[in-house]
């Protein structure tokens, strides 16, 4: 799984809600694996409350290009520092 | 076996070197170090397949973005805003930074997959760049998976169909630094830049196609503002047309020289001689004429500017400006050391494509080739003279001959056997002065003059006399013209001579004619006087008979007889 932080997204949780976006190709076992682990560091690591979004690049296919993904599953943090594995 | 399919590349020299084109329907590497031409070739390709042969494609860019590109490729005169509009060409920049990206766990390349193959679908595209994919080795920690994942990349643009272009920065001891070349097989291009002499000339080199002959040479190439340029390899070839047909060379007693006609359409003409003989008159003389029939004349020079040129040649009654501006006439004037001598090739045989000329003349071409490998000269020209020929383009060449006269016929940079007439100018130094003269050394397919004339520059333009041949030696200059005042004088003096002694000769026959009345009137009178004897003599006779029969009738004798007893 890649993570990418974008710091130059606008800044959409004031009241330290992680807002993270997890980019996938449609239900694949890395996409599926990718998610639970999320939810599992989550769960352990992050103080406040957060929210994933999972976004199914095959779905909307442009999406791609406009958020600059290649690899997948992708993993972006819209208002954190990344994250080390 | 059905020839392997090819997408053309609107390049010509490089179509014509790959027999046709890339690979349709396969990647293509092309590789080369830093500012060799890369992404200019890419996207030529791209924007001709767009443009010419009806194929939308993709650029996919990992290290410019769109409106850096686009700003870069405008000075080749593409136009990737229009095109884009057009839903012909897309632009798609991806974004790669190794410092926005952690990786953890399994991932792969699915994105870049969707994304490309999203925007392939939404332009039907047939080609696709990638420049360069290499950045992802940089941006993507995991080479494992970054090779595995290009393996498949690859694959699976050859099952699309889609014809691409991979980009590849040079190794140091492979022919990628990532070593693209082992998924590229098909055909990979490597782009050169080399330095010699302080001049830089850009090579390019088919190292590999699979399933077709290909050129196997570096070719050289330039990017000019009409593209990307190869110099193409028509010299592997000699099969061009012969015409017939003739080219006056502006100066009726040359072609007089030349059997009367002139020099053969398509064919080359080199004129050499050493400074100062008249070689650039001869070369825009020739191109006066041409343009003067009608015809577009093409001048290059690396001597004189062209202002430089047309000034001049004003002083010998040739005034090429009206042809400039009516647009018969291009001169390229540029310094020989501006770039290498392939350079300067490729940039005449782009003068010539865009021009389609008819006449050709190079002032001087052995400015060329300063201190250059004679057998490598050698080559390059042939190619050039191959394509003019092709294009039955007739060419003058001169050449600068230097050194003594001993060293004249010796043509510096042996082309003269590419040539197929081949004129010596020569200065003669005799009498305190320096005269041009001229010959014909060959001229292939015609009867030639074999005599030296002398070739005389005024303010008319440029004529030939016909120098002295006298019993000892040969005369030019003012040494010819006394001579021939001497010659007159001893003409006139020959003349009246011969007028005297034909009075001579009239008047003794007249005494002649005299002496012979003069005896026939004494013949006559001994004529007249024999006759007078003869009629005194028979009178003489019958008298004495008459007077005898008369005694005899007197005396009553007999009849006398004569010998036969009979009567008298």
């Amino acid at each position: 799984m890649t993570m990418i932080h974008q710091p130059a997204s606008p800044i959409t949780t004031s009241n330290a809600t992680y807002e993270l976006r997890l980019y996938g190709a449609s239900q694949t076992d890395k996409t599926l694996v990718g998610h639970a682990n999320l939810k599992c560091i989550n769960e352990i690591r992050l103080a406040g409350p957060y929210l994933i979004d999972v976004i199914d690049l095959m779905k909307p296919p442009q999406l791609a290009a406009e958020d600059q993904i290649i690899a997948e599953p992708t993993l972006v943090g819209l208002d954190i520092q990344p994250l080390r594995n | 076996m059905a020839q392997l399919s090819k997408a053309p590349t609107g390049i010509k020299g490089l179509d014509e070197i790959t027999g046709g084109g890339l690979p349709a329907g396969r990647p293509t590497l092309i590789c080369g170090a830093a500012g060799c031409g890369k992404t200019m070739l890419a996207m030529e390709f791209l924007v001709r397949g767009a443009t010419e042969f009806g194929e939308p494609g993709v650029f996919m860019m990992f290290e410019e973005n769109a409106e850096e590109l686009t700003a870069n490729v405008r000075s080749l005169g593409f136009d990737l805003n229009k095109l884009a509009e057009q839903k012909s060409i897309l632009l798609d920049y991806v974004h790669v930074e190794r410092s926005e990206i952690e990786q953890t766990g399994a991932y792969d390349l699915e994105g870049l997959f969707i994304r490309l193959g999203h925007a392939i679908d939404s332009i039907a595209a047939k080609r696709v760049v990638l420049d360069t994919i290499e950045a992802l080795f940089a941006g993507l920690p995991d080479q494992a998976v970054l090779r595995a994942e290009l393996r498949r990349l690859f694959r699976w643009l050859k099952e699309r169909g889609i014809t691409a272009v991979i980009t590849g920065e040079k190794g140091e001891a492979t022919i990628t630094r990532y070593g693209l070349e082992e998924y590229v097989a098909d055909c990979v291009i490597i782009l050169d830049q080399r330095i010699a002499d302080q001049i830089c000339t850009r090579r390019l080199r088919v190292v590999k196609y699979r399933g077709t002959s290909h050129g196997t040479n570096e070719y050289p190439f330039i990017i000019s503002e009409r593209g990307f340029s190869v110099l193409p390899i028509t010299s592997l070839q000699l099969d061009h047309e012969a015409s017939p047909a003739r080219v006056p060379t502006g100066i009726p007693r040359l072609d007089e020289m030349l059997g009367g006609k002139g020099v053969f359409r398509g064919s080359s003409v080199l004129v050499s001689g050493s400074s100062g003989t008249g070689k650039s008159s001869i070369g825009a003389k020739f191109i006066d004429d041409a343009c003067r029939r009608g015809e577009s004349a093409l001048l290059f020079t690396y001597e004189e500017s062209s202002a430089q040129i047309v000034r001049n040649m004003r002083s010998i009654g040739i005034d090429l400006e009206p042809w400039v501006n009516d647009g018969l006439l291009q001169i390229h004037a540029s310094r020989p050391t501006l770039q290498g001598l392939e350079q300067h090739l490729v940039m005449m045989h782009d003068a010539v494509n865009a021009f389609h000329p008819s006449v050709v003349a190079v002032d001087p071409i052995s400015n060329l080739t300063l201190e250059r490998d004679d057998s490598q000269v050698k080559a390059t020209l042939m190619r050039l003279i191959d394509f003019l020929k092709h294009q039955q383009i007739t060419t003058l060449f001169t050449s600068l001959n230097s050194g003594g006269d001993a060293t004249l016929e010796d043509s510096q940079m042996g082309v003269s056997s590419l040539m197929d007439t081949w004129l010596l100018l020569r200065n003669v130094e005799f009498n305190g002065e320096r005269n041009r003269t001229i010959y014909v050394l060959k001229s292939r397919g015609m009867a030639h003059s074999n005599q030296v004339r002398e070739f005389v520059l005024s303010d008319d333009g440029i004529d030939l006399v016909d120098v002295y041949v006298g019993a000892d030696r040969v005369l030019t200059g003012t040494a010819r013209v006394a001579q021939e005042a001497h010659e007159r004088v001893a003409a006139e003096v020959g003349r009246q001579d011969h007028q005297r002694k034909l009075l001579q000769l009239a008047g003794k026959r007249k005494a002649i004619e005299a002496q012979i009345l003069a005896l026939q009137v004494e013949a006559e009178s001994e004529t007249a006087a024999v006759d007078l004897a003869i009629a005194q003599q028979a009178l003489h006779d019958r008298n004495t008979l008459q007077s005898t029969r008369a005694m005899e009738q007197l005396r009553g004798g007999d009849t006398v007889r004569n010998g036969q007893g009979k009567e008298i």
